[in-house]
Formats: C-alpha cells, structure tokens, sequence
C-alpha cells in the first residue's frame, strides 16, 4: 500500500505548494496586470486621436462577433459643454494563428474619417503576421475615408489596404473587422454622402475663414448650412456662384481653385 | 571552482544544448526570427532553468523516483506562470509585450526538463544552478547565432535595425519554419568542422 500512498501524498504536496505560490502571486499581481492592460489601451486611445484633451467613455453595448466595447470619445476644449468628437470601437478578430485583439477610432462632425487602428494583443507568426503591429501596417488606416476597405497585394488605391507580405490572412482579418466596425458606423452616424469628383469640398473651417465677415448665411440656403453642421463640406457649383468675388480670389490664393 | 568552470564550458559550448544535444527545436523555430526574440527567449529560460533546477535538486531526496518526472512539470509549469504574471504586472510594457507568446512555450521546452531529470535531480544545489546557468546562457547562444541569421537574410535587419531596405533581395523562407532548419545545419556544420580541427589540431601536437 505504502508504494501507492507516498509518492501520491509526495505529489499532491508539491502540487499544493506550487497552487499555493501561484495564487499567492496571483493575487499580488492582479491589480497592477489589470492596471498596465487598460494603461495600453488607453495610451493606444489617446495615439488615435492624437493626443488632444479628449475624454473616453465606454457606453453600454452588447458584444457582436468582432466589436466587444464601443467608447465615445468627447472634446474637452470647451470644458463645461465636452463635444462629441468620435467613437472608439474595440474589436477582436481571428487570425492566423489565434485572436487579435485591437482599436479602431472614427471622427464625426467635420473631420469624418478613419483615425487610426492599434493592435493591442495578437499572437500571429513573428516576422510575418506580427508584423501588423508596425506603423507600416496600422498607419494606412488612417485618414481613411469611412467606406468599406479591401485588401490588395499590389499598390493601393485610396480604398485599399496593402496586406503584409506573407501574411494575407492576418491582414484579411484585421480589414474584415474594421468593414464591421464601418458597419456600425454606418447604423449609428448614417452613411455620408459620397462626394463627387466635379463637386467642390472644403472642410467647414476653412471656408468660413475665407468668407468676408465670417459668415456663410449671406450666401447659402439654410439646407446647405445645416449639411455643413453635419458633414464634410460639400457645395455644388452653383452655391459657389454664389460666393463673392472675394471669397474665390482668397481661394486662388490659396491654390485650392484654378 | 574549476569544476563549475568546466559545468559552463560545457553548457555553452561542448554540449550546447541546440548545436550538439539538438533539444529544445520547438522555441528554436518559433522565435528564432529575429535576434531580439532569439535572446529575450533565451535569457528567461535561463531564468526558469535556474529556479527549478535549483527548486528540484532541494527536494530531490524528498521526492520517490516515481513521480520524480510528474514533480518537475508541476514545478516547472509553476515557475513559467509565476514568471509571466510578474513580466505582465512589473515589467515594461514593450518588454512584456514581445515576450508575451513566448512566455508559455518555456514550459514545454524539453531543455529545461533534459536539465532538471539529468543534473539537477543527482546534485547538489551549487552545482545544479551553475549547470543551469551554462546550458541556459548556451541555449541563448544557439538561438541568437540561429536569430540574427535568419533575421538578416529573411529581414534584412539585426536587432530591428534596418540594413537592407530593398524588398526583393529578402529571402521569405529564412523567416519561416523551414528557414529555422537550413540554418541550424549550416551552424551545426560550422561547429562540428571547428571541433573536428581542433582535436585533429591536438592529436598532431601530441605526435
């Protein structure tokens, strides 16, 4: 009996001293994992949108298959009335070789486009699919325009994302949840309205800096002045028939009209 | 002194554990893709080397040699966990975050367990961590020497640092796993010639 008895008894001491170490630096380390996990994510927040004063709140969502957490992201430059600048969406998507978890910001309002992503955890094949956790991956989302975005292994077009050599299916994967992500965005913001090339866009900024006066009532019909409130600016070239004399040769300046 | 002198000669070079024992292939393929991976990996083997081969030589005569093997997995796993939850709470955040995967395949690397079941469960503490220390620094030696080769031909970098910009001259398959093999023969080729010259050398000196 004794040959089965001691080495058992052996082993469950050790077992129980080790599970006992374990926990004991487990509990010791908890808080401060927990506190470097949300200290990156949100220093890859605060990357996103640029470092400006910004404050993020998550709000309620119920986790779909890509996005688990939704943050709005608010101004703080006038701080008794925080403006709504963006969202920050969290999402994690399969890869090569396990998940990848990562962040994806929107603008809204005037400066409607991609901010940016950040990879926050992934486990893809070192030198190849891991590579997505360089600049030369994750900085060609951004600035882009929110519209669905397709991976190319050629050069790419402006809505287009060039894959990591080697590593398709990584970068198939991040792109796949960012489409997820402009779903989202599309259900909450409503779709933008696509500009045309021969329409002439100027952000609402510039504009109004260029008119006489600071003001663009005395030159647009109230429809057009609630569309620039919302969305990039976009006016016909009618509307800018309407423009004064002054306005355009502030613009030929500028180099922005031939 | 003489002898641990002889215990870490013979970890780093007469029975380098990746070069002459040929143990531990599965961390070799995995991380050997850039010299910076190559030697973080290798240094915290050789840091959970050191701990439980210094833990398993304590209670090596407590233990019945049945479970010796079973005792040293629990031991072994317990120090990898251990070391990865302080990496993940105290160390710095890129740190953490490129040994991250690693971390987890210490535990079924076979090096650790080859060290533990053949040196440490014979002998005394001193000499068991001085054994570890060796063959953790010459496992480290056979990753970087795999690591910054791969990294070069396959990235055209060393330690992150660009050399050749130019894509078209990086060879693909080095950073892949059958890249890990070509050059593991190659180096081993290398050290085998470099010892075969030297004994020849020595047998022509006693003549």
């Amino acid at each position: 009996m004794n040959y089965i008895i001691k080495p058992a008894a052996s082993l469950f001491i050790a077992a129980a001293i080790t599970v006992a170490a374990l926990s004991f630096v487990y509990n010791k380390t908890y808080e401060s994992i927990e506190k470097q996990k949300n200290k990156a994510q949100e220093k890859a927040m605060r990357e996103i949108f640029m470092y400006g004063t910004y404050t993020f709140k998550e709000v309620p969502f119920s986790p779909t298959k890509s996005i688990n957490a939704v943050y709005e992201v608010y101004s703080l430059v006038s701080d008794f009335n925080p403006k709504k600048a963006g969202y920050i969406l969290k999402l994690s998507t399969e890869g090569y070789s396990g998940p990848i978890e990562f962040i994806i910001g929107f603008g809204i309002g005037n400066s409607k486009e991609i901010k940016g992503i950040r990879i926050l955890r992934q486990s893809e094949t070192p030198g190849l699919g891991a590579l997505s956790v360089k600049y030369d991956f994750y900085g060609q989302f951004s600035g882009k325009r929110i519209s669905p975005l397709k991976v190319t292994k050629s050069s790419p077009n402006s809505d287009e994302i060039q894959a990591i050599t080697s590593a398709t299916i990584t970068s198939r994967a991040i792109t796949n949840a960012v489409n997820e992500a402009i779903e989202w965005y599309f259900s909450v913001e409503g779709q933008p309205k696509v500009i045309e090339d021969d329409e002439w866009w100027y952000s609402e900024d510039k504009v109004y800096n260029l008119v006489p006066g600071g003001s663009l009532k005395n030159y647009l019909t109230p429809e057009e002045l609630e569309e620039i409130d919302f969305h990039p600016f976009v006016l016909t070239e009618e509307a800018w028939g309407r423009l004064t004399e002054e306005a355009l040769e502030n613009l030929k300046l500028q180099g922005s009209v031939e | 002194m003489k002898h641990y002198i002889q215990l870490l000669k013979d970890g780093i070079y007469n029975k380098n554990p990746v070069l002459v024992q040929v143990l531990a292939l599965c961390p070799l393929l995995a991380v050997t893709t850039s010299a910076t991976n190559a030697i973080t990996m290798g240094l915290s083997t050789t840091a959970v080397m050191i701990c439980a081969s210094s833990a398993i030589s304590l209670i090596r005569k407590l233990m019945p040699s049945e479970i010796r093997i079973a005792t040293s997995v629990v031991v072994v796993a317990g120090f990898v966990t251990i070391l990865q939850l302080l990496l993940e709470a105290y160390a710095p955040q890129n740190v953490s975050e490129a040994l991250g995967i690693y971390i987890p395949l210490i535990t079924v690397n076979c090096i650790v367990f080859a060290r533990v079941e053949a040196f440490a469960s014979k002998n005394k503490i001193l000499p068991s961590m001085v054994d570890a220390l060796g063959m953790g620094l010459g496992f480290t030696l056979g990753l970087f020497i795999v690591g910054v080769i791969r990294e070069f031909l396959g990235s055209g970098s060393i330690f992150g640092y660009e050399l050749i910009r130019e894509q078209s001259v990086h060879v693909l398959i080095m950073i892949m796993p059958p890249g890990a093999f070509f050059t593991l023969g190659v180096v081993i080729m290398v050290r085998n010639y470099m010892q075969a010259k030297s004994l020849e050398s020595k047998k022509g000196g006693n003549k």
